[in-house]
């Protein structure tokens, strides 16, 4: 009877439990987000073809990376009162060019609450930065520490850096002995003298727009091996995953979706390896389709989304996040349905300059920026220990070529002592169609339910049809139609042989008089009295 | 009373009287049909191809490397997706000495050339005007329209001429291919060349134009088509022999020479030109000529894939198209290259056809299919400014192409049906110019011939080079030289319906027709003394 109860309250524990679990993953995601307040970001130039081209997208990436949304604007597009409506503002100045639109000026003037200003000083803009020591060197090569990091030999052709002591956990930029701060607060204005949208200089100012939005949460470092296509060397996927299982690396895999033959035998050995790698620690991402791909509406990308989606759990294979870059959240959220839907992702860096005119982004709760591994490796870090980005980061790793290299991208992530995250035991949803996947640390639940990531073969049949018999609508009444001209030409091919066999007796019938034999002799009668009369 | 005669009235209609032969002979020529056909085409281009909305091809960045080799650039006011939906008339002269090694010379760049010389001398605004070149093309087009005139009208005027050169004007100034003559891609020339190619060989069998007028024509767009591209380039060898036997139609010394000069130097110019020109075959093509053909045919694609020794997971791209499920950057990496593209080339894919003949015959249905199109459906028509949506087409004048993209049956049974035919009707010509020993007789026969071996032979590289994806224009001349053989056909079939017709005795068939009811009394009547 004990054991009874004891079963019982187990049980009624356990059903409890299991929609507190999906809820607390929820209420994690909500507070993750860290109530996004509106950014505005003024920009002068997209300075094209100078060393700052790279600048807007890095903050736009950068405020992705934040799970910030923002307004983007250029200078001659800003509108009077804009500004007065933000708590929070940056301006990128990336040339030394005159402003011209007044009312910005008047506006900035007027504008009290916080702001971070990158790049070259407007005192007509912003009258404060005349405040700011600014010392200029031409041709540095700098280092930027933060974090207990230190990045080297960055060459910058214009330094301009704040001369004063730097604070001892501030990032700095170190040239030569010298040490500057990154970035210097006045009152409200944060000034960032020199800002260039390189690794190095993002991640700096990341740590300093972590803090200006008072981020608190502590950062993780994931690995991505990206652009994984159904015909990658899959044999390489499996060593590599086989490798860096043995090497206790969790890693993520970023699977490019490909809409067409789901069902072919190849796919389905695609999707055969991908349940290989989740389990050996890996986790399945998913690729933004490339936008030069889709030549359709939005529509046909969001309804083809879903099948792939659903394909993929259908096997076995469970994404967790989104592998995108930054311009995504700059599209309209409906328009990139289902992706909006992924609670997490990995913004990879984009080497494009950013698209002008104004716009405004959406966000992920959960991002991470990506990083090259040449960045890692140029980061020394003072303890053994490698520590962490300020932000949440992800190595992107290609898929290596042969064990070579292979062994040398292991010796390269062994030697640096880091510290990565397993990317399921972050707290990871979305609900697509049919399906609601959550991962957190204690597994991956598929519609509540946990799933068990262990491989098992399954053989897959290479008798597949892969011409189809073209369906015939209406085939039934064809056929049926079929039939009865056959009666119809049969019987008519009878009628046609019964006319042809007695035709030939009408036909002869035509020539034979049927007469009476005394017809017949009294024309003769008369044929012969005739005859007589002749002369 | 008599009024008296007005004294200016009288001056002038002396006047007229002296101008009455000259306008008279004028008159007589622009109402010829094949005249007249001629000059409502060019009212049509004119209004489809120089006012606005101006009408042309969108592009698909393949013609980069010629209009590189003419000084010319993209001015890239549009994403390269943009500029295969929309059309883009303004493009950039580069002003100064280029030493760019990627331009290409082909047989475009004259015609390019000219162009740009004439925009430069109309205007000096550093852009050229697409409709320059357009304008250029245009008078070659109306030339070989009026050739092709000729030869179905036999310059005769009948009422039936006139409805024969009315359906030419619906067929070729369809908005469908005149478009292409806004377009840097081949198919602008290839128009016409084609038509000069057959028209010079049916007008010399007609006796109806000067003989060194046409071999001249013949051989000049002859060398011209070979030269256009470097898979055009084996068509000069075939024209080569062609031209040679030429020299059996006349007797006079001259053109004898020509023939036999002519000849050679044009099969010279084609092989020399399939080993110096670079093949112009893109990943693009590479990529369509496997998953829009091998494979999307294939029984076991993955079988077909190993048997080019790639890797079998590529089966998954079957009957995708290159735009459509890989990202540009995965298309031109390394690993893209080395494990797929490296291992296809159209001589592979035409052995392999050659070894599944029912792969090439299905090939051979879908090409046909989409070959009925002209105009890819991807490429759009109007300008940007015009505001319609991306990749919109034109339907202003396109009667034709709408017929025959919808109605006519798209496959390869239907073509064999209706080459059965055109030998049929044509090859009595041949055999009676055989056995009279005339061959200027059998030019008509041969002609066709030639256009049907041009079309045939344009749909079998096609298919090789790039499945049934029609990127390098192949398509295009066998779309066109079925609707030239076609409309001769065509008008060989109105001749003989209208010489039928008149052979009628209508006079009398009215009369037999009134007489009839009395006839059939007379006929009663007549059973009625039998019975």
């Amino acid at each position: 009877m004990k054991r009874c109860i004891m079963i019982f309250i187990s049980l009624i524990l356990v059903i409890v439990q299991m929609p507190m679990i999906t809820t607390t993953a929820i209420v994690n995601q909500d507070t993750s987000v860290n109530n996004p307040q509106d950014v505005l970001v003024v920009y002068d130039q997209l300075a094209v073809d100078t060393v700052y081209h790279n600048n807007l997208s890095a903050v736009e990436t950068l405020l992705s990376a934040l799970s910030q949304t923002a307004e983007i604007v250029s200078m001659d597009d800003y509108r009077g009162g804009q500004l007065l409506a933000y708590q929070k503002v940056i301006v990128l100045k990336n040339t030394q060019n005159t402003i011209n639109n007044s009312a910005l000026i008047a506006d900035c003037q007027n504008y009290s609450k916080a702001m971070v200003y990158i790049g070259f000083a407007a005192p007509e803009l912003v009258p404060e930065l005349v405040g700011f020591p600014v010392n200029r060197q031409l041709g540095q090569t700098v280092s930027v520490n933060l974090n207990g990091l230190a990045m080297n030999s960055i060459w910058v052709d214009e330094l301009r850096v704040v001369e004063t002591a730097p604070d001892s956990d501030e990032v700095t930029i170190g040239v030569g002995a010298a040490n500057y701060p990154f970035a210097k607060t006045i009152g409200q204005l944060t000034y960032v003298p020199t800002f260039i949208g390189n690794p190095e200089f993002t991640l700096g100012l990341g740590e300093l727009l972590k803090d200006w939005f008072g981020r608190i949460n502590s950062a993780h470092m994931t690995l991505l091996i990206p652009d994984i296509y159904p015909f990658s060397d899959l044999n390489m996927v499996i060593e590599t995953a086989d490798a860096f299982y043995a090497n206790g690396i969790p890693f993520t895999l970023g699977v490019v979706p490909i809409d067409e033959n789901m069902d072919y035998p190849a796919m389905a050995r695609f999707y055969q390896v991908l349940r290989y790698v989740q389990s050996r620690n890996g986790t399945i991402l998913i690729h933004r389709p490339s936008p030069a791909t889709v030549s359709d509406s939005s529509t046909v990308l969001s309804e083809k989304m879903y099948a792939v989606i659903a394909k993929m759990v259908e096997n076995g294979v469970y994404p967790l996040g989104l592998v995108t870059d930054e311009s995504l959240f700059f599209d309209a959220v409906d328009a990139v349905n289902p992706l909006g839907l992924f609670s997490s992702g990995i913004i990879l860096p984009d080497v494009s300059t950013a698209a002008p005119g104004p716009k405004t982004s959406w966000a992920l709760s959960s991002v991470s920026l990506g990083v090259t591994l040449e960045t890692v490796k140029s980061s020394s870090s003072r303890s053994r220990n490698f520590g962490n980005y300020p932000i949440n980061t992800t190595i992107v790793l290609a898929l290596p070529e042969n064990e070579e290299a292979l062994t040398a991208q292991l010796d390269i992530l062994n030697q640096k002592w880091l510290s990565l995250t397993n990317y399921q035991q972050l707290d990871n949803q979305w609900t697509i169609g049919q399906n609601n996947v959550v991962s957190s640390p204690s597994g991956i639940r598929v519609n509540g339910l946990p799933v068990s990531l262990v491989y098992d073969e399954e053989p897959i049949s290479d008798a597949y049809a892969y011409q189809k018999p073209p369906e015939y609508s209406l085939e039934k009444i064809f056929t049926a139609g079929n039939a009865f001209l056959l009666t119809v030409v049969g019987m008519i091919i009878v009628v046609f042989i019964i006319i042809v066999v007695f035709s030939r007796r009408v036909y002869l019938n035509k020539f034979r008089k049927v007469v009476d034999q005394e017809q017949n002799n009294q024309s003769v009668k008369e044929k012969d009295i005739k005859e007589d009369n002749t002369p | 009373m008599k009024k008296e005669p007005d004294v200016n009235t009288l001056h002038s209609e002396v006047h007229l009287q002296q101008n009455t032969p000259k306008i008279r002979s004028w008159l007589k020529y622009f109402t010829k049909p094949s005249t007249l056909g001629v000059l409502v085409l060019c009212g049509l281009l004119f209004v489809v191809l120089f006012l606005p909305p101006v009408i042309g091809m969108g592009d698909d960045g393949s013609t980069a490397g010629i209009i590189t080799g003419c000084d010319l650039y993209n001015l890239e006011e549009l994403t390269p997706k943009e500029a295969m939906a929309y059309f883009q008339k303004n493009w950039g002269i580069m002003e100064y000495y280029n030493d760019s090694d990627n331009g290409q010379i082909t047989s475009q760049t004259p015609f390019l050339n000219a162009a740009r010389n004439l925009d430069r001398a109309y205007t000096w605004d550093g852009l050229f005007d697409m409709r320059f070149y357009g304008a250029v093309i245009s008078i070659f087009y109306l030339i070989a329209m009026y050739f092709l005139f000729e030869t179905v009208t036999y310059g005769k005027r009948a009422r039936w001429s006139y409805v024969i050169v009315g359906l030419g004007v619906i067929i070729f100034g369809d908005t469908a291919y005149t478009a292409w003559i806004n377009s840097f891609y081949p198919q602008a020339l290839s128009f016409f060349l084609v038509m000069i190619l057959g028209t010079s060989l049916i007008l010399m069998g007609q006796k109806k134009l000067n003989d060194y007028l046409l071999i001249g024509c013949f051989f000049l767009s002859g060398l011209l088509l070979c030269l256009l591209n470097q898979q055009y380039a084996l068509l000069g060898l075939l024209l080569g022999i062609l031209g040679i036997s030429l020299k059996y139609v006349s007797a006079k010394k001259y053109y004898i020479r020509i023939c036999v000069v002519g000849g050679s130097l044009l099969m010279l110019c084609s092989l020399a030109a399939f080993f110096i020109m670079p093949n112009g075959l893109t990943n693009l093509s590479a990529y369509h000529s496997m998953t829009r053909g091998v494979l999307m045919t294939a029984e076991n694609p993955e079988q077909a894939l190993k048997e080019f020794s790639i890797n079998p997971q590529y089966a998954v791209l079957t009957g995708t198209s290159y735009y459509q499920a890989i990202a540009p950057e995965t298309m031109d990496s390394l690993e893209m290259k080395n494990a797929f593209f490296s291992k296809v080339n159209p001589t592979g894919v035409a052995i392999y056809y050659l070894a599944n003949p029912g792969q090439l015959y299905e090939m051979l249905n879908r090409s046909v299919d989409s070959s009925f199109n002209i105009r890819p459906s991807w490429l759009g028509n109007y300008e940007i400014t015009q505001g319609y949506p991306p990749g919109t087409q034109t339907s202003f004048f396109t009667l034709w192409s709408f017929v025959k993209a919808n109605y006519l049956p798209g496959n390869f049974g239907f073509i064999i049906i209706w080459m059965g035919v055109i030998i049929g009707v044509y090859v009595r010509f041949f055999r009676k110019g055989i056995i009279e020993k005339n061959e200027r007789n059998t030019l008509r026969f041969v002609g066709l011939m030639t256009w049907l071996f041009i079309g045939l032979w344009e749909l079998y590289v096609a298919i090789i080079t790039s499945g049934d994806v029609d990127t390098l224009g192949h398509l295009f001349i066998f779309s066109l030289t079925f609707d030239l053989i076609s409309f001769i056909i065509l008008g060989k079939f109105i001749h003989w319906i209208e010489k039928q017709l008149r052979k009628v005795d209508w006079a009398a068939r009215k009369q037999a027709f009134l007489n009839r009811n009395t006839n059939k009394q007379k006929q009663r009547e007549q059973r009625g003394y039998r019975l």
